[in-house]
């Protein structure tokens, strides 16, 4: 049976006009370009130590 | 070889010259962006708005840089209804490819019409209202709200969504069945509303049966099929819930909908009644405070009128006053002046009366005074003399007392009185050589 309170819960607000700068600088998705790029900084950190 | 991040070259290692980057590495996942796109597209193409996005996202993630992937995100967003959320991917992906991108159309559509711009901020302002409503338990405000947005945005699956929600809490499911499938038409894998399907007893069949009735719409006849799917939308928001059994719960929204068709009678009573309240309450209540701000001020002015009368009667009585006692010493002036007539008149008859005797006796005594070289007694006593009466031996006596008293001038200019008043007087021989010098 559905429980009301709870999937209400999951329903998150609508992103509004005045939310969207915002949105636009948090949206930091890695990808597998930054992913190896760190990996890549890490095993040249440890080259030169 | 170029590097697919930097546009390095390659070398024999696979390497990139610049960023160090593998090149098979790179190569493998933005073919793995490239195919989750191509799956995102196809799903988009049959109205699986949900898993379209669960690729998309996927092929972001390969490469974030995928610009035709991005632009169909924010597509479904905005068919969805999340207009904002389309604007973002949108305004990311033209940031990564400012030319030849997709994306800048999008923008510049929903920019170039601040009203459908409007529209969509005012669409989340409002689910999310009637979201906290249903947080809050106030779902009569939520069914409300959500009605009237539906009625505007009829691809807004959120709302619907949150709509067959608030339908099966309230013991419809028929109502919220016709909410979710509604949501299958626009994004026929969706799926919380599977999900409610399945939880509310809808066989799979039935499900997957009205899945194919929303893979029927194409893209030729999607115009023609929103305004079928805006009507029957609007049946369902203002009718929805009239045939209901148990009408205390949400009979009221619906009827609150049907009243609204007549908003002009309602704005005509209105002012009606406005008028009315303004001519009955307001009207006398201001005529009675003017009235007492008459009145008020007329009691003003009487005080200041009778006030003034009081001094006016005031300086009338000083006035009366002041001319009496100018009267008076007008009568006392006059009386002085009477009183010093009598007494220069008394004054003349007594010097008139006055015997002779007291000159001659004054005149002795000046003689008397000089024989003792009393000079200044003799000269007082003739200066009296003269004054009760004029004569040759008052002049003789205060010329020599002027003589004895050395002073010179006196002296000749009482001997000339002499000489002119009594020019036959026997003292003119004597006093001669003082009047030659």
């Amino acid at each position: 049976m559905i429980n009301f309170d709870e999937e209400v819960r999951k329903f998150k607000p609508c992103l509004e006009v005045s939310q969207a700068e915002d949105a636009i600088y948090k949206n930091d998705v890695k990808d597998i370009t930054d992913v190896l790029e760190e990996m890549l900084q890490q095993v040249n950190g440890k080259k030169t130590k | 070889m170029e590097c697919l991040n930097c546009g390095a070259p390659v070398l024999e290692n696979g390497h990139c010259s610049q960023c160090g980057m593998n090149y098979k590495l790179l190569a493998k996942a933005y073919n793995t962006s490239n195919y989750y796109y191509n799956l995102g597209l196809d799903r988009a193409s049959v109205r699986d708005l949900t898993g379209a996005i669960d690729a998309l996202n996927l092929a972001l993630k390969y490469n974030k840089q995928n610009i035709n992937a991005r632009n169909l995100l924010g597509l479904i967003y905005y068919e969805m209804g999340e207009t904002v959320l389309g604007l973002t991917q949108w305004v990311i992906s033209s940031n990564y490819l400012p030319e030849n991108n997709m994306a800048e159309r999008y923008i510049k559509e929903v920019q170039s019409d601040p009203l459908k711009l409007e529209e969509a901020n005012q669409l989340a302002k409002q689910f999310n209202q009637a979201l906290a409503h249903a947080k809050q338990g106030t779902k009569d405000l939520a069914f409300i709200q959500l009605k009237r947005i539906l009625s505007n945005y009829p691809h807004f699956v959120k709302g619907y969504l949150l709509l067959a929600l608030l339908y099966l809490d309230n013991g419809n499911p028929d109502k919220a069945k016709k909410a979710l499938k509604r949501v299958l038409r626009i994004d026929k894998n969706n799926t919380l509303a599977v999900k409610y399907l399945s939880e509310m007893g809808v066989a799979p069949k039935d499900i997957i049966g009205m899945k194919e009735s929303s893979h029927r719409i194409d893209v030729d006849s999607a115009y023609s099929d929103e305004d079928q799917y805006k009507s029957d939308l609007e049946t369902f928001v203002e009718k929805g819930l009239e045939n209901i059994d148990n009408p205390d719960l949400t009979v009221g929204s619906y009827q609150e909908i049907n009243h609204s068709k007549f908003n002009l009678i309602y704005v005509a009573v209105g002012l009606v009644l406005g008028v009315l309240v303004f001519w009955l309450l307001v009207l006398p209540t201001k005529l009675n405070s003017a009235n007492q701000k008459n009145r008020q001020q007329e009691l003003a002015y009487s005080e200041e009128i009778s006030k003034k009368n009081v001094t006016i009667s005031d300086l009338e009585g000083q006035v009366e006053d002041l001319n009496k006692q100018i009267q008076a010493q007008e009568e006392e002036k006059k009386k002085e002046k009477n009183s010093q007539k009598d007494s220069k008149e008394a004054f003349q008859i007594i010097k008139n009366n006055i015997p002779n005797t007291t000159y001659e006796t004054l005149c002795s005594e000046a003689a008397t005074a000089i024989s003792g070289n009393d000079y200044q007694k003799a000269i007082d006593l003739c200066n009296v003399a003269l004054q009760i009466q004029e004569g040759e031996e008052a002049y003789y006596y205060l010329g020599k007392a002027y003589l004895g008293n050395q002073d010179e001038e006196n002296a000749k200019s009482a001997f000339i009185s002499l000489k002119d008043n009594y020019p036959e007087s026997d003292h003119l021989d004597e006093i001669k050589s003082y009047l030659s010098e």
